[in-house]
């Protein structure tokens, strides 16, 4: 997956990271720099980001402060960096961005040089899924549901014309 | 009829984790995802679409396990 050129062995990497809900929101922004800083301090050249955002994060993550006790956190500012740097640099890069005090996680990964993320065409492209999906749900209801009826057929099976006559026969020689 | 891979006919050469949206539409109502049997993903695109969901969910932006 890894870009590299062989002459200065430089290779494209991505840092994604999480900023602690903790930061007001207008220093935010100083904190991605700072982050940024680092990357470009490692003599990386920045090849695309993303300014933090607020987010609601799927689960709860905890944090370990300096007193040793953790913090928890249900949302975060969620940030990324698109970087060239040579592949001897990138542990310290990463260890610098993870020990970063604001900083509540991080993830670097190795990229390409194109743009892989969607952004604004992903839900256009979502919606085009979701119909391929509806067709198997569909079918997954289809199945659930026959297999369902053949239990209840046992246990009350619609009555024929035949039977429901002679019941209200029945019921009408008794009175 | 063979279902066709969704990644290769809209040209998606790379699948990446931050579009959850996407993502989305490959996991389950409990967060896990669905086996490339049922959704018609090539195995080269359901190993980068595997990839792409765990480093999503590491970051919270997916779930592990949804209510």
């Amino acid at each position: 997956m890894s870009e590299t050129t062989h002459a200065d062995n430089l290779s494209v990497y991505e840092i994604g990271y999480l900023i602690e809900s903790s930061v007001p929101e207008e220093k935010v922004s100083t904190e991605a720099t700072a982050i940024t800083k680092i990357i470009t301090d490692a003599g990386a050249a920045v090849i695309a980001d993303e300014a933090p955002h607020h987010m609601k994060l799927a689960y709860e993550m905890r944090k370990k402060n300096v007193s040793g006790s953790y913090v928890k956190y249900n949302d975060a500012f969620f940030g990324w960096v698109k970087f060239e740097v040579g592949s001897d640099k990138i542990e310290s890069v990463k260890k610098l961005v993870e020990t970063h005090p604001t900083v509540l996680r991080m993830l670097l990964t190795s990229t390409v040089r194109e743009n892989t993320y969607l952004g604004k065409r992903a839900p256009a492209i979502a919606a085009e899924i979701s119909l391929k999906k509806d067709v198997v749900t569909e079918k997954m209801e289809s199945v659930t549901a026959h297999a369902g009826k053949k239990v209840s057929d046992k246990e009350s099976a619609p009555a024929s014309i035949e039977e429901m006559d002679k019941s209200i026969d029945d019921m009408v020689k008794e009175a | 009829m063979k279902k066709q891979c969704y990644f290769a006919q809209h040209n998606i050469k790379h699948i990446d984790y931050k579009d959850t949206e996407v993502l989305k539409k490959f996991v389950n109502p409990h967060g896990r995802m669905i086996a490339r049997k049922r959704t018609g993903i090539s195995a080269t695109y359901q190993r980068q679409l595997a990839a792409a969901i765990k480093r999503a969910r590491f970051l919270g932006l997916l779930p592990y396990v949804a209510n």
